[in-house]
């Protein structure tokens, strides 16, 4: 699975409750802040899943809600710090 | 002299027409605006068939429109029942058939909702719609009148409704989470709010040129104190969108920008603010009271908000919905080896708190434990029609044998320190508070029972740092491997509020059970 995969798939299970992951129409860039799909419960939720499964380290200034409008959006955030990261060794 | 809340806003209208009264994103409405509004749908809701002592239901997000609903329907003499927008629209149906809510301002997303719950029998009459969508064309039910927010700006009727009322009649119902499964909804009349609003103005010295913040809910009672002391002071009211909330660093630029100077929220709030909100960028200059109710503020947190924004002053407020706010606690500097949470403190002026021992007697001596009991003019007029429950939490004065008066029975335990001074220690029963919600255990696991496929089910809290309480359901399914997590948590979902759902939810065989037959709750909490 890529990143977006991923993070569908976390969304979809643990903020939507979907169980059928091909029953549900969650696009890549279906926006998560407007539809309420992330809300103030699941969002720490969602950052704790992400610092654990890509292994990075999300800064509080990047816990904006630029970054984390779509899937796309926040597959986006997460690749530029690993690339970072994998640079800076 | 001001005995109805409604007369609050009236009198900041005439002395500070042009202040902004209510702040939200880019809209703003002064107090003479207000005023004028809020008489405009009152007139309507009265004209339209609303009569004293109507429930009117609010089921709305946070906007500019729903303070207008909130002072609009007291004005025509009603009771206002907010609904929580993001609730379950079977718990939202079950509150308006609960309280025979008739009329209900709500906007036009939300008619679908209503229209699937309430599909057997439809129970609105009057809809008022704050957004200009035309109503007519999608009027199914021909028996409900329909009042667009056109009709309310333009109605020439702008003078205050004269409607007679008595500062024992009801403001307004808040429900909150019932052991039994269903929410009750505390009765609170404007006497009860006004001894609150009253205290609460004076004590905290709020004036004109405060900018209060409004966090919480309107379901929630924290917002008792934004909106009527806001008013009351005729200072302004900064409505915090809900999505700010959900990124602290956008909350601690709100709370700059708008030159707050009253924050009043729940602790799991400001605990986010202290992690996440990257606080040593900002001043918060204007900030110079902090207040925080709903559930006990970790002290390590309290600690690192009152070095972080040190010229602020602090105070723990306690209250279950049923009391207002009854105790308050002034922190002054907490020392950096501290560990044991802030104290509640003492009883707010013209209020009466006291804790009974298993003896019955009342505590008198630091140290002893006791459950509080709250005596005074802030006390609710108990759970709307439901007098069995209401008689049992809110008792006759039994220290008192020279007259009938009432006590409320709040079911938390305390002790007494040497100076007076009350600390909180927990519950006697099931409820416990998770970001500051009131949540019974007793009511997920009634939810958990009504599924087919569960034969038991037991719902513990797992105390949480940052939280308050994680929810833990262990589950016996009928057949093993019939059902899965998600299924269950989607069928919760349609029940209860989000924030009540189990964040751990565990299959077992079987459930140990106590000499008693009842499922052993304190074995399992203790397996962690």
């Amino acid at each position: 699975m890529n990143t977006e995969e991923k993070l569908k798939k976390y969304i979809m299970a643990e903020l939507m409750f979907e169980q059928d992951e091909a029953s549900s129409s969650l696009l890549y860039d279906e926006p998560l802040l407007e539809r309420g799909i992330i809300d103030s419960l699941g969002f720490i939720q969602l950052t704790v899943f992400i610092e654990e499964e890509f292994n990075i380290k999300i800064k509080d200034e990047e816990l904006i809600p630029e970054n984390f409008k779509t899937i796309n959006i926040i597959a986006h955030l997460i690749k530029n710090k690993q690339l970072a990261l994998s640079s800076h060794v | 002299m001001a005995y109805l809340l409604q007369q609050l806003l009236s009198r900041s209208a005439a002395k500070y027409p042009d202040k902004d009264a209510v702040i939200y994103q880019d809209a703003s409405i002064t107090y003479s605006e207000l005023e004028k509004v809020t008489n405009q749908l009152a007139h309507l809701l009265i004209a339209y068939g609303v009569k004293r002592g109507d429930r009117v239901g609010i089921y709305l997000h946070k906007s500019i429109f729903s303070i207008i609903s909130v002072f609009a329907i007291l004005k025509a003499g009603a009771v206002y029942v907010p609904i929580d927008p993001r609730a379950p629209a079977r718990r939202s149906a079950y509150i308006i058939r609960n309280c025979g809510i008739k009329c209900l301002i709500t906007a036009y997303e939300k008619i679908n909702v209503l229209q699937e719950v309430f599909r057997e029998e439809w129970p609105l009459e009057l809809i008022i719609l704050t957004d200009d969508r035309f109503v007519e064309e999608h009027n199914p039910f021909l028996q409900t009148q329909w009042i667009s927010w056109q009709m309310v700006i333009t109605s020439n009727q702008a003078s205050l409704p004269e409607i007679e009322r008595i500062d024992t009649d009801l403001a307004y119902i808040l429900y909150t989470s019932g052991s039994t499964g269903d929410p009750k909804g505390v009765m609170i009349s404007h006497l009860n709010a006004m001894t609150f609003v009253n205290w609460a103005y004076d004590c905290f010295h709020i004036v004109r040129e405060d900018r209060l913040s409004n966090h919480a809910p309107l379901h929630f009672d924290l917002s008792i104190f934004d909106i009527f002391v806001g008013v009351k002071a005729g200072a302004s009211i900064v409505l915090v969108p809900e999505g700010i909330s959900t990124f602290p660093i956008k909350l601690a630029e709100f709370i700059e920008e708008n030159r707050i100077s009253v924050w009043y929220s729940v602790p799991s709030v400001l605990s986010m603010l202290v992690l996440h909100g990257n606080l040593q960028k900002y001043r918060f200059s204007n900030l110079r009271l902090i207040l925080f109710a709903g559930d006990v503020f970790p002290v390590k947190y309290l600690k690192e908000l009152m070095r972080a924004i040190p010229q602020a002053e602090y105070y723990n407020l306690y209250g279950p919905t049923e009391t207002n706010v009854c105790t308050f606690y002034h922190v002054r500097e907490l020392a950096p080896e501290r560990m044991e949470p802030v104290l509640i403190g003492k009883a707010c002026t013209n209020t009466e708190v006291f804790a009974v021992n298993e003896k019955d007697e009342i505590v008198t001596q630091p140290g002893e434990a006791g459950e509080l009991y709250v005596r005074g003019s802030s006390v609710a007029q108990g759970y709307w029609g439901d007098p069995e429950k209401t008689r049992l939490l809110f008792l006759p004065n039994r220290f008192q044998p020279h007259y009938e008066e009432k006590i409320y029975k709040t079911g938390d335990l305390i002790t007494l320190d040497d100076k007076g001074n009350y600390l909180y220690i927990g519950r006697k029963d099931h409820m416990i508070k998770s970001r500051g919600y009131r949540i019974e255990l007793g009511e997920i696991e009634t939810v958990l029972y009504s599924h087919s496929k569960v034969k038991e089910a037991a719902v513990i809290a797992i105390p949480d740092d940052l939280i308050g309480n994680r929810i833990k359901a262990f589950v016996v399914p009928c057949e093993a491997d019939s059902l899965t997590k998600m299924e269950l948590e989607r069928y919760c979902l349609e029940h209860i509020p989000r924030y009540m759902l189990p964040s751990i939810i565990e299959f077992r065989d079987f459930l140990t059970k106590t000499s008693t037959g009842k499922i052993d709750r304190k074995l399992l909490a203790s397996e962690r």
